[in-house]
């Protein structure tokens, strides 16, 4: 199984270290691979804090959400709703 | 031996050995394993990781619990760079394929990282490559001192070289003599060490009873002594040290006079709180049935754990100054009603009666921008200032309405003369409220009530009386403005006494205000905290006293074998 999907961030400060952590504990719940891809950087995993947060993803910036695995579809639709809500701070 | 004075921050007395907590990072070496050993090394790393995790759960929920969630986030994110794969990924293969140490593996892949969030643009992920070393300074104190064994006084990486035993087998010195934790300062970021349950007490440097270091003190029950200055460069590791968490004395290298008579009064502490602890959780009656109300004065929500465990009945005075202080800017609405909030749903119902800012001339604050006065005690001060300053009282009026959601507060005025200030007072809180409605916010009804700390006050009780729903007499200003006596003046401070005939006049005029009227009078200055005085006071007629957790257990007692 694949999924993917082109999500924008809208957190104001970006992607810093509470909303990464959200995220990656979200990604944490998926038995699939979660990839974050920033153009320019290598792809990032998803469930990696360190990873995710030194992509310094800003608001406004565009990243691919991707993953592979038997949840895929369901980690991508979770993750990226997530992500469009704000990641806790709509 | 020397002596010491800082803030008393959490009580009782410890005897014991200095360990020092390091200001800077562990140096490691580069070392390689034998062949063969990769799989034990990986497994002593993977341990590691477990410990670190349970540690930084464990911290993230004291500091939730007592501090708040923003402030217990750096856990949370520590915790999860520990359980980051990546990281897990990349030591594995140091160790497995380079046969690397482990504390030298981990070291190098988190220095990377570290390196790799500095690269990027921007001041805040710099920060977080700070976060990135904490946490390899935390596994690595777990690495080269794990938790299953016993604290190494004054030795091997948190304090360096061992001072020699004084008296006693070495072997008995750990159990004698616990290590007493020295530091200029205590960040939420510092790594302590591994055996910090074990701790015998804390002397900080920096700080006051707010910070970090008090918080983690109380929690974990520990004497702590914070607010040292300097002190900390004056302690070599192992030094015998005393650390009186109730008078705020610090004593290095004590004589053996000295020493004994802090072991018996360590002894004697010891014995006495476990007596007052099993106090807690009866009611206050005088041997003649006059049931008392025993509640706690705090100053930060971080207190009321202490105070529910002490068997507070309530809240009888919030202070919400600490939030107005060391700042540039007044705190905003949202941050007050987090921290009211807290105060509210941690006391479970219980009364709260939260005292807008008692602030004044003699404290000034930067972005208040106040003239200076030639009698900040007869200034603007309390209610009066937050009378002239409507937009910060109203941030506080909104935020306490809001919060009463949550729990059960009340609004209590400070430096209250006259009857026209409360009223004033009253339309802003009606203000507030309406602007609350009209937001679609619920507003549940809040009582308004007024500190008697001003003679006035006192001898007007009958007219405020109309206009209030509690009166709560704060002896302390009470006693210094009918007396005209500054305690803090040593040249007059013996004439200062709470139970001059006049201050007791005042009181008990207030009483009687309050019993005809029917409003509840509590007394929560000083007075209420001193076993004798609140003895005096419930003769008099009071039923609700309240005072910092720490007395409530004292003065149960008294009650409990006072007749009226």
């Amino acid at each position: 199984m694949h999924a993917e999907k082109q999500v924008t961030l809208k957190n104001k400060e970006g992607l810093h270290a509470r909303p990464a952590a959200l995220l990656v504990q979200a990604a944490g719940q998926f038995s699939s691979e979660v990839q974050v891809v920033k153009e320019g950087f290598p792809p990032a995993n998803a469930k990696s804090i360190l990873a995710i947060l030194s992509l310094g993803v800003e608001q406004g910036q565009s990243v691919l959400l991707r993953a592979v695995g038997e949840d895929a579809e369901e980690a991508v639709r979770c993750l990226s709703a997530l992500v469009e809500g704000g990641l806790g701070e709509g | 031996m020397r002596t010491f004075t800082g803030i008393a921050a959490s009580p009782g007395i410890a005897i014991g050995r200095a360990i020092l907590l390091r200001a800077g990072a562990y140096p490691v070496e580069r070392q390689e394993i034998q062949p063969g050993q990769e799989e034990a090394e990986l497994a002593r790393f993977t341990a590691t990781l477990a410990v670190t995790r349970e540690e930084l759960s464990r911290l993230y929920e004291t500091a939730r619990r007592r501090v708040g969630e923003a402030e217990a986030g750096i856990f949370e994110a520590h915790r999860l760079m520990v359980e980051d794969p990546e990281v897990l990924k990349a030591v594995t293969r140091r160790i497995r394929e380079e046969r690397l140490a482990a504390e030298y593996a981990m070291s190098e892949v988190m220095e990377g990282q570290a390196r790799a969030l500095e690269a990027l643009p921007g001041e805040y992920l710099r920060e977080r490559a700070q976060d990135v070393r904490d946490v390899k300074e935390r596994l690595l104190s777990h690495l080269i001192c794990p938790a299953e064994e016993p604290l190494p006084v004054g030795s091997g990486p948190m304090g360096g070289p061992v001072g020699e035993p004084v008296g006693g087998k070495p072997g008995m010195d750990a159990v004698d003599f616990p290590p007493i934790l020295v530091a200029a300062e205590v960040k939420p970021s510092d790594v302590l060490p591994a055996g910090i349950g074990a701790l015998g007490g804390l002397a900080v440097g920096r700080g006051g009873r707010a910070s970090h270091a008090a918080i983690l003190a109380a929690a974990l029950g520990i004497p702590a002594v914070v607010g040292l200055g300097m002190f900390a460069e004056e302690v070599s590791p192992g030094a015998l040290m005393v650390v009186d968490g109730m008078s705020g004395v610090v004593v290095l290298d004590p004589d053996a006079g000295t020493l004994a008579s802090y072991q018996e009064k360590a002894a004697a502490h010891r014995a006495k709180a476990r007596e007052l602890a099993t106090l807690a959780k009866l009611p206050a009656v005088t041997r003649d049935g006059n049931r008392i109300t025993l509640k706690a004065n705090l100053s930060n929500p971080a207190e009321v754990d202490a105070a529910l465990a002490a068997g507070a009945e309530g809240v009888g005075l919030f202070r919400t100054e600490f939030l107005f202080m060391d700042r540039p800017a007044p705190p905003s609405e949202e941050e007050q009603f987090q921290t009211y909030r807290r105060v509210a749903e941690a006391m479970a119902g219980r009364m709260v009666y939260i005292r807008t800012a008692d602030i004044g001339g003699d404290k000034p604050l930067p972005y208040l921008d106040l003239p200076p006065e030639d009698n900040p005690f007869l200034g603007l001060r309390g209610l009066r200032l937050s009378l002239a300053r409507p937009d910060m009282f109203k941030a506080q009026l909104r935020a306490i309405l809001q919060a009463a959601a949550h729990g059960n507060l009340a609004i209590m005025l400070p430096m209250v003369t006259e009857v026209g200030e409360v009223r004033a007072a009253k339309v802003e809180v009606d203000a507030a409220r309406r602007e609350l409605l009209s937001e679609g916010r619920t507003v549940p009804p809040v009582p308004v009530g007024i500190m008697v700390e001003v003679p006035a006050a006192a001898l007007a009780a009958d007219q405020l009386a109309a206009e209030v729903d509690f009166f709560s007499i704060g002896t302390n200003d009470l006693t210094q403005y009918t007396l005209a006596v500054d305690r803090g003046n040593e040249a007059v401070a013996r004439l200062y006494r709470s139970d001059h005939p006049a201050v007791l006049t005042l009181i008990t005029s207030v009483v009687r205000v309050g019993a005809e009227r029917g409003i509840p009078v509590s007394v929560c200055g000083e007075m209420a905290g001193a076993p004798e005085l609140a003895a005096t006071l419930v003769r008099l007629g009071v039923r609700e006293l309240s005072m910092s957790p720490g007395r409530l257990n004292l003065v149960k007692q008294a009650i409990l074998t006072l007749e009226v």
